[in-house]
């Protein structure tokens, strides 16, 4: 029997390709239905969300991931070469592997987004209630379910990730708190100036003046945000009511020097004041920085950080590797020991088959015995049968998760001369 | 031990173990540890406070007159104004000072002698004693995390102008709410001293008949005094924030040093007994 994971998602297929692929939640059922009646899988479930496309399964051989990708052609009606290029295939503790890092977040487009959990999720609930899934998924998708939260309890995975407009916004918090009614002056009107913004107002910053030396321009990117423009004369004032600066003009000299924010600091009395500097080159003197209370940062340290960050991101990734890791060796030794339960049934089916038929012989020849005698005679074989089969099942428990599982339980099938089955199909 | 000894042991270990907790939550990613801590600090707070009960009933007179009472008393109000101040400011970054400080307290209170000199009992039965040395403590107090406010100012403005920027920096509390919760601890600590200064010249005309010795306790609880007064003027006054002013609270935390430890040391003065 084989676990597998056919599928495609954002890294190996195009969106185009994914659209075609995709299932709305009403038509899995029957995609559900149709697959099981078409394919020789004994538990299946399928994953579609707008970045991946997936069918996990249980089947009797590795051959029949064929006939799931016909049946996915099929069903999408699209040529199979035009898909299976874009396909991946994962099975055994791979598959395992995969579902787990789907559900931790790691393998979306953005890497920790909470979202993808939730979707296991429902995927789940959907394919156990048609009835499609038994021992083997059920247990596989809990797991990956607890999983996705340990790693978001675990690691900082779920914390998002930094940009320069968000680091922006980070710093800004880190010196004025609530940015509720802080001011902002934009100094010089390029579409990164409009980025940062952008991402000021949404965390609350609600005055906005620019100034620019077009003063249409200076209208029209004020005009975006309700805020007001400056003529470019007024910029001393300007600076003297402003929290935070950014600066994004196309000038080849510094426009804010250190005698200009100096005199603003001294109008200020010390309250702080934040140059974010995107210009290059840059706009902001180097020299304001040295000023009590000022604080300039320029694009490269912006970037220093989103990459500072990017790194640390790295780290929590190893961390939910780590966990699903561990994970993984635990489903897979439930997942053998699964492995052995058909084994186990055969022989017991198989000695209690001749149990039973030795017990009715038996008794047709001793019909004066009393019916008291009979059951105890009768309860001595089944306890000889349970007593036999005590040690092979114990064994076929522990060659299920030892090595050469499959050689050896057939070994234990050739002894007892069984031929386990599987509980597919109705 | 008497039981409030017992007590403030079991405070000093849950201290320690809500130091711990705030250093964790600032690490970790729960948020839940943050507030575990600060329900835990209040459970010690509760216990501190039965501890200092405690001991007022077996002294059958307030507990705050040697340098032992007036210790444990100290990392009590300390402890007592963070937590109160804890609620109205995101400040649980500063939590692992004040309870480091406080077990601090409580341990060298532990080491010193526990009895005041005779003398000084018939003295401190005053009227205007315990108002005087109970507001002169949580006036200390009061400074005390207006230092530990200022010093993180300075950490956290030196990590921002460093242009070191990293999530773990981003959980120190903002600089405009450093700034602001030290300017309202020491509208707490200034009345507080002005009203120990003045209970303690009235004790002193009740004690020794007249209101002011110049004794060295008394001149550097005045020069602490206009260095906060200085604070309060620039800040107020001049409405000038930022470094400059949080530099006047770690110079008026030593004088608060001076005044509360050092005059002590020196060993005359009129304020010479046990604290």
């Amino acid at each position: 029997m084989h676990l597998t994971v056919i599928g495609l998602n954002h890294k190996t297929a195009p969106v185009e390709l994914r659209e075609k692929l995709s299932i709305s939640e009403e038509q899995i059922p029957t995609a559900l239905s149709e697959l099981r009646a078409a394919t020789p899988v004994s538990e299946c479930l399928i994953l579609s969300t707008c970045n991946r496309t997936e069918v996990y399964a249980y089947t009797p051989s590795r051959s029949d991931d064929e006939s799931i990708i016909s049946w996915m052609g099929k069903f999408f009606r699209i040529a199979i070469e035009d898909f299976k290029p874009h396909l991946y295939f994962h099975a055994g503790h791979k598959a395992v592997e995969h579902l787990f890092r789907v559900s931790s977040g790691i393998d979306s487009m953005v890497i920790g987004e909470a979202q993808i959990l939730g979707q296991v999720k429902d995927a789940y609930e959907l394919a156990r209630d048609c009835g499609v899934t038994g021992a083997v998924l059920n247990s596989l998708f809990q797991q990956a379910i607890t999983v996705g939260k340990r790693a978001r309890t675990e690691s900082e995975i779920g914390r998002g990730a930094f940009s320069v407009g968000s680091v922006a916004v980070q710093i800004a918090r880190s010196i004025f708190d609530d940015l509720k009614g802080r001011k902002v002056l934009v100094v010089g009107a390029g579409e990164m100036a409009e980025l940062t913004i952008r991402h000021l107002v949404s965390s609350g910053v609600s005055d906005v003046a620019v100034v620019n030396r077009t003063f249409e321009r200076a209208e029209e990117l004020a005009g975006r945000f309700c805020g007001r423009a400056v003529s470019f004369d007024d910029l001393p004032s300007a600076l003297e009511t402003a929290d935070i600066v950014i600066a994004s003009t196309g000038a080849s000299e510094p426009v804010v020097t250190r005698a200009l924010v100096a005199k603003a600091m001294h109008a200020r009395r010390g309250r702080p004041m934040f140059f974010i500097d995107i210009a290059v080159p840059r706009d902001v003197e180097p020299q304001v920085a040295t000023l009590d209370n000022v604080f300039v940062y320029d694009i490269d340290d912006l970037q220093f950080a989103v990459e500072a960050d990017a790194a640390d991101r790295q780290a929590e990734v190893r961390k939910v590797e780590a966990i699903i890791a561990e994970e993984v060796g635990e489903f897979i030794t439930r997942f053998k020991t699964l492995q052995a339960v058909p084994v186990i049934t055969a022989i017991r089916e198989k000695l209690e088959g001749i149990r039973a038929q030795e017990f009715d012989k038996l008794k047709s020849k001793l019909k004066h015995l009393s019916e008291e005698d009979l059951e105890a005679i009768e309860a001595a074989t089944r306890s000889i049968v349970n007593k036999i089969c005590h040690q092979p099942v114990i064994q076929a428990r522990e060659y299920a998760v030892g090595e050469d599982a499959p050689a050896k339980l057939e070994t234990i099938c050739e002894l007892f001369g069984i031929c386990p089955v599987d509980e597919k199909n109705d | 031990m008497n039981p409030s000894d017992v007590l403030f042991v079991i405070t000093a270990v849950l201290y320690s173990a809500v130091c711990v907790l705030y250093l964790w939550s600032l690490t970790g990613s729960k948020l839940q540890t943050g507030r575990f801590a600060s329900g835990a600090a209040t459970v010690a707070l509760a216990i501190h406070t039965a501890g200092i009960a405690a001991l007022g009933v077996v002294l059958r007179r307030p507990p705050i007159a040697n340098l032992f009472e007036s210790l444990v008393f100290l990392a009590w109000a300390l402890v007592l104004i963070y937590l109160l101040i804890a609620r109205r400011f995101r400040v649980a970054a500063l939590g692992p000072f004040v309870m480091s400080l406080s077990v601090c307290m409580i341990v060298v209170a532990s080491a010193l002698p526990k009895s005041p000199s005779p003398s000084l009992v018939s003295e401190l039965s005053s009227r205007w004693s315990i108002v005087h040395v109970a507001s002169c403590l949580i006036g200390y107090a009061s400074f005390t995390l207006a230092f530990v406010a200022a010093i993180s100012y300075m950490i956290h403005e030196r990590m921002l102008k460093a242009k070191r920027v990293n999530v773990s920096h981003m959980r120190l509390p903002a600089l405009s709410v450093l700034d602001s919760l030290a300017y309202k601890l020491v509208s707490i600590g200034f009345p507080m001293l002005t009203l120990g200064i003045i209970t303690g010249a009235l004790w002193a005309q009740s004690a020794w008949s007249s209101y002011w010795h110049w004794d060295p306790k008394e001149t550097w609880s005045f020069i602490t005094w206009l260095i906060y007064a200085t604070y309060l003027h620039v800040r107020i006054i001049k409405g000038r924030q930022g470094k400059w002013p949080n530099r006047l609270l770690v110079i008026g935390f030593i004088g608060v040093l001076v005044t509360f430890l050092g005059v002590n040391s020196l060993g005359y003065g009129l304020h010479r007994y046990n604290w």
